[in-house]
């Protein structure tokens, strides 16, 4: 688990405060999405995770580990594995494995089980063959993907990414936002800080940050049910809770905290059988509905 | 496309070799090059053509490679074939110029060296991956650590500085496309013009590398890099042929001694 506890934390000593009073925990296996408006401090809260920054106030406990204490940070170092935006910025390696193997050549690990964990970690990813090329001829996706690999390989309890996929085409940030998918799947804990809400509709947990406060913390339901307060934010929302919200406004009665779009479809059906007075469940004679031809 | 140390592909016991030894070699070379001695130079040069056949590494890509200071050569050569004391040759000197018998000796001499030099280094250079002249390097430079040098330290910027020539190439590309596309002018008018001209790109060109450094750093401390106890992907070990080629090595060394201070044997 990882314990956040009254984190306070400013760049300058006279700056103004970009996390303020941060209360809150990030249990082992739940998948998380941290959104916010540029400037509202996201990133910096990522950073304290692994000790990158420290708390002026407040403590980051990760396991039980304080980030302050400089004995731990490696440890936390390998717990957290951290991804960031620039794929560019994060890659050290002249070749695909050399990079990869950096992180665990850091633990002090022996060059065989280096050598197994990269194998490991781009089997992973979705790119086996790849441990001779060059890095810089990779494409930003795969270069992206090459950087969660080197944070695999590390084995971290913990992922945290940090926009993963803005500097990315739409198809490899499907493959990404698929690699993500699956760690969930394994049972990794993630904290995915992102600007693409229609990404995050999968997460178990969504918490919205503003001016370095968590405005919002709850299931997607819960945040998205929210509308008002997210637009007042400058957030945008999910396309799918646009259209249900601009049906209500019209008189529709529908639930507010819809997202996704299997949501939505089954909403609207039901709403549409109701009107109708036709059964809640099963399927339909459509000879009985008047415009169907 | 760079190709930076132009490493070439192939699967020969040359390139099999522990870059440990491959560096030395050339270290060893290099310093009986710069006694320069005809006889030994001569051997060496021999090495050099056998050593490329060996490597399967084409004579052509090697002359290349003194493409880039065949100008330096050149001014050494003239320096001393013009500047030396001696007798003049024939129809020298005119004017104030004066060509001597020990200038074009000894400006030969000079440009033999070298070449051979540029010849043994891009030879390394072109049978060994960077991963592994890195390696290799890293473990040089490892006794330097008893005077607190950090020599992990070292290895990683070297490996850093090379990893980035081609990204900050294509930068640099980058930023020049885009300036020309808003009407720079990079090749007209006056010097001062052109040097202001430059400045537009090398701004940009710096202050994006200053961020990428500082967003570098991040990622490498994030992803737990300290002095203490680092391993490496490859382990470095000697292999027989290995020993082969020290042994050779050693060879060569005892014959240059046996040339240069005879009296030693």
């Amino acid at each position: 688990m990882i314990r956040i506890n009254q984190l306070s934390f400013k760049y300058d000593r006279n700056g103004p405060l970009v996390l303020d009073d941060i209360e809150t925990d990030i249990q082992a296996g739940e998948y998380v999405a941290m959104i916010g408006a540029n400037g509202s401090g996201k990133t910096t809260f990522i950073r304290h995770l692994n000790g990158l920054l420290k708390p002026d106030k407040g403590t980051v406990l990760v396991n039980g580990l304080d980030t302050r204490d400089q004995t731990a940070l490696s440890t936390i170092r390998q717990k957290v594995g951290m991804v960031f935006q620039n794929p560019d910025h994060q890659i050290v390696g002249m070749t695909v494995e050399e990079d990869v193997a950096f992180g665990p050549m850091n633990l002090g690990l022996s060059s065989r089980e280096i050598r197994e964990r990269v194998d490991t970690a781009l089997t992973h990813v979705g790119l086996p063959d790849y441990g001779k090329r060059a890095t810089h001829a990779l494409s930003s996706g795969e270069k992206q993907l090459v950087a969660i690999a080197g944070v695999l390989a590390m084995e971290p309890e913990y992922i945290v990414l940090d926009e993963p996929t803005s500097y990315l085409d739409p198809s490899a940030r499907k493959r990404v936002l698929q690699v993500i998918k699956e760690f969930q799947e394994k049972g990794m804990t993630i904290l995915h800080a992102t600007h693409e809400i229609d990404a995050i509709t999968e997460v178990g947990r969504l918490i919205v940050l503003d001016k370095g406060r968590i405005q919002l913390d709850g299931t997607p339901g819960q945040v998205f049910g929210q509308a008002d307060v997210l637009k007042g934010l400058g957030l945008p929302i999910p396309r799918v809770t646009e259209l249900i919200l601009r049906l209500r406004s019209k008189g529709l009665d529908l639930r507010t905290d819809i997202y996704s779009l299997d949501d939505a479809c089954a909403e609207l059906a039901l709403f549409a059988r109701k009107i109708m007075s036709l059964p809640l469940e099963g399927s339909l004679d459509t000879d009985k509905i008047p415009w169907c031809d | 496309m760079v190709r930076l140390g132009q490493y070439i592909p192939e699967d020969t016991a040359l390139h099999g070799l522990d870059p440990r030894v491959k560096i030395g070699t050339t270290m060893i070379l290099s310093l009986i090059i710069l006694r320069g001695f005809s006889l030994t130079c001569t051997g060496i040069s021999i090495m050099i053509f056998l050593l490329a056949f060996f490597a399967r590494v084409p004579l052509g890509r090697l002359i290349q490679s003194l493409k880039p200071v065949f100008l330096i050569i050149l001014i050494l050569f003239l320096a001393h074939l013009f500047f030396s004391e001696g007798t003049p040759i024939p129809p020298f000197p005119v004017w104030k110029l004066t060509a001597t018998y020990e200038g074009l000796f000894h400006g030969g001499m000079i440009a033999w060296q070298f070449a051979l030099l540029v010849c043994v280094a891009s030879l390394l250079t072109m049978i060994t991956t960077t991963s592994e002249l890195i390696c290799g390097l890293e473990w040089f430079l490892k006794p330097l650590g008893w005077i607190g040098l950090p020599a992990h330290d070292i290895a990683l910027m070297v490996s850093l500085a090379l990893r980035f020539v081609p990204v900050l190439i294509d930068e640099f590309d980058c930023i020049k496309s885009a300036q020309v596309s808003r009407g720079a002018v990079f090749h007209q008018g006056s010097p001062v013009r052109r040097i202001k001209a430059l400045a537009s790109l090398i701004i940009p060109l710096v202050l994006g590398t200053l961020r990428r450094a500082d967003d570098l750093a991040t990622a490498i401390q994030a992803r737990g890099y300290s002095r203490a106890q680092r391993t490496s992907l490859v382990e470095l070990q000697l292999s027989l042929a290995d020993g082969i080629a020290l042994l050779m090595i050693w060879a060569i060394v005892l014959f240059h001694l046996f040339h240069e201070f005879g009296f030693l044997l």
